[in-house]
């Protein structure tokens, strides 16, 4: 059994605490101007975190802090204990509590010696393995394949007006940071899933290959079972909200290709054209330039 | 799980890194070497086996190294025949473009950073200033390198440069192998680059595009490069084949320099002598480990190792290190212990 659940937090409540956790880590770190991999790698190591610790002993603030910070670090683009700091309790308090609190030196003081603390910890239960892999190659490179291409400039032509296909895999990459597939599958798995998802909600046969033979998502070791495993994951966790872990599903906008579009295909497709999200779609824009 | 060494009694190389001297947490750089280190596996890169956390700070655990290249340049006891330095240079060489294939740039390329194993096998060591490189809108500090292995465009102040910076300075290793001293060895960075144009000729507008335009140009009386056998005239360390190499290795523009993994492929590796076994190659004596060793008192911020027997290490618990256990032999350069001169000593 999980810690979490030893401790009594049910996976519901797991789900939500880390959702409003990530959030914290985009919206930071977008202020704070980091780049999508920065982000990305300070969402991996805030899952491996809780992966074996309990949400009600580790101030999930506090790590998620941390996480940040060590992503800046860890891909090069690294911003200042008191930044981080800045940055976070912006988001979290709101400008007028923690500019009052920031200006206090003690209260800066004391959290930057919590952020040291939290970030060894946060090293020490990754054991230091900090080299930290990510989807967005992988997919990019998957969507310039010829049988890819054609995919989307058919869809492109066929829906002028709506979401492009790439955005939609890439909105729900972006999504699936939130879920800790990054536990149990190879980034480079998770990005063709995506793009597989993608296509089975919105109907596009999948049995496309570039040779003829051998299927556009056979590569990196893919195997058709974990295809299928991450999908459904995706869907369920991301998109059915009953068990809280979803919430991204919104109206449906004009934006929906007709006619009846499944309901998963709304949470893929209408996020940037209704804006109606909040805060994960503004973690989707982070990505808008990988598809520039 | 990790496997630890300390079952094994595999001797290893302990680095030490201090928390939050700067006030930023856990320093960058280490942080930035164990990254990368994670990521390389290669017969001629320094193996890092585990991180330990300690009182104060992190521990970086390494397969322990006897000695580094440097030392067998210096030591005139050893004598390198051609196909000694042609081995060399070929793990020098391997290292790099095992490194540039994953893109990371080391940047910090120069004998004593290249560690030699009692396995004779040469490794890349010392990842603190590499980098990942690939992403043209990050730009570089020039201030990498140890002034006599930087390649010329540094030296000029770029700051978007590539592996091609590695392969200069493994380029001066080369020479500096051949030559049993440093090559381009100065005071500043117009002294070097004095060095280097005197004997590589000046730069030429034409084979350099956007010479000029580089942030620390300076214009130099020009001059002819000079014939590189005038430089190295032992024929039997430096036949024909290894010069062209070289003068591939330290071409002016960084565009026209070889890749670490052409210059693999080079003649000069297919043609005879064959580069000796790396079991076979000449040791630095242990009295010139010493002498090095005392000579080299310089002290750097930052790092601090020790090497110790594993068995006697105590246990994984990181505790152990902090409390003593690890036995203290010798002051080395840098602040390491040698723990086989311990045993010698003891
Ligand atoms: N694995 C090792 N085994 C033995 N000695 C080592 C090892 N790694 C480093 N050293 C010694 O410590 C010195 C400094 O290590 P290095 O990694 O280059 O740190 P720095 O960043 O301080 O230069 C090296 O020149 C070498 O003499
Ligand atoms: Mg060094």
């Amino acid at each position: 059994m999980s810690v979490n659940r030893k401790h009594g937090v049910s996976p519901a409540l797991e789900n939500r605490m880390k959702r409003s956790a990530i959030d914290l880590i985009a919206h930071a770190g977008k202020a704070l101007n980091m780049d999508h991999v920065a982000m990305g790698t300070a969402v991996v190591i805030f899952h491996r975190y809780y992966a074996t610790h309990s949400f009600l002993l580790n101030d999930k603030f506090l790590i998620a802090m941390a996480c940040l910070y060590l992503g800046g670090k860890l891909e090069d683009t690294p911003k200042s204990a008191r930044d981080v700091i800045t940055a976070c309790c912006m988001r979290r308090y709101g400008p007028e509590v923690a500019g009052l609190s920031l200006r206090n030196h003690d209260f800066l003081t004391a959290a930057r010696e919590r952020l040291f603390l939290a970030e060894r910890a946060v090293l020490y239960a990754l054991r230091f393995d900090v080299a930290i892999e990510h989807p967005f190659g992988t997919m990019l490179a998957a969507l310039r394949r010829p049988a890819l291409t054609r995919v989307w400039q058919e869809w492109g032509q066929a829906h002028p007006g709506s979401v492009s296909f790439q955005q939609m895999c890439i909105n729900l990459l972006n999504d699936s940071y939130k879920l800790p597939l990054c536990l149990m599958f190879p980034a480079c798995h998770v990005a063709l899933a995506c793009i597989w998802t993608v296509m089975k909600v919105l109907r596009i046969p999948t049995r496309l290959s570039d040779d003829g033979v051998t299927p556009w998502w056979q590569e990196h070791g893919m195997q058709h079972e974990d295809l299928k495993e991450i999908s459904c994951m995706l869907l369920e966790r991301l998109y059915h909200a009953d068990d809280g872990a979803g919430g991204t599903v919104g109206p449906v906008s004009a934006a929906c290709p007709t006619p009846t579009p499944p309901k998963q295909l709304r949470a893929v497709g209408v996020k940037r054209k209704a804006g109606e999200t909040g805060g994960a779609e503004e973690y989707n824009d982070l990505f808008d330039e990988l598809l520039a | 799980m990790y496997a630890l060494p300390l079952q094994t009694g595999e001797l290893v190389a302990i680095k030490k890194i201090r928390v939050g001297e700067k006030g930023e947490g856990v320093n960058v750089t280490a942080l930035r070497e164990v990254k990368l280190l994670r990521e390389l596996h290669h017969p001629n890169i320094v193996r890092l086996l585990d991180v330990w956390p300690s009182r104060r700070g992190i521990a970086l655990v390494f397969e322990y190294m006897e000695t580094d290249l440097e030392r067998v340049i210096r030591d005139r006891a050893v004598l390198l025949t051609g196909a000694d330095v042609k081995a060399y240079l070929r793990m020098v060489l391997a290292g790099l473009a095992h490194c540039h294939a994953r893109w990371v740039v080391h940047r910090d390329v120069k004998p004593d950073n290249f560690l030699l194993a009692s396995s004779g096998a040469l490794k890349l060591a010392d990842f603190g200033l590499a980098r990942p490189y690939g992403s043209p809108d990050r730009p570089f500090t020039h201030q990498v390198f140890a002034r006599w292995y930087r390649a010329p465009e540094l030296l000029y102040g770029s700051t978007c440069y590539g592996p091609g910076v590695d392969v200069w300075a493994a380029g001066c290793i080369f020479a500096e192998l051949l030559l049993r001293r440093p090559w381009f060895s100065a005071e500043s960075d117009v002294g070097v680059l004095n060095k280097i144009f005197t004997a590589l000729g000046t730069p030429r507008d034409a084979n350099w595009g956007g010479l000029r335009a580089m942030p620390a140009f300076v214009e130099f009386q020009p001059t002819p490069p000079a014939p590189l056998r005038s430089l190295f005239p032992n024929v039997a360390v430096a036949p024909d084949d290894a010069l062209d190499l070289l003068s591939r290795m330290v071409c002016l523009a960084p565009a026209q320099r070889i890749s670490a993994a052409d210059a693999l492929r080079h003649r000069y590796f297919r043609v005879d002598p064959a580069p000796t076994p790396q079991e076979r190659l000449p040791k630095p004596g242990r009295a010139g480990v010493r002498v090095a060793a005392a000579a080299a008192s310089a002290k750097r911020p930052g790092g601090e190792r020790e090497a110790t027997p594993a068995a006697e290490a105590g246990g994984p618990a990181p505790a152990g290190m902090d409390s003593g256990d690890v036995r203290f032999l010798k002051k080395r350069r840098l602040q390491m212990d040698a723990a086989l001169d311990d045993a010698a000593d003891a």
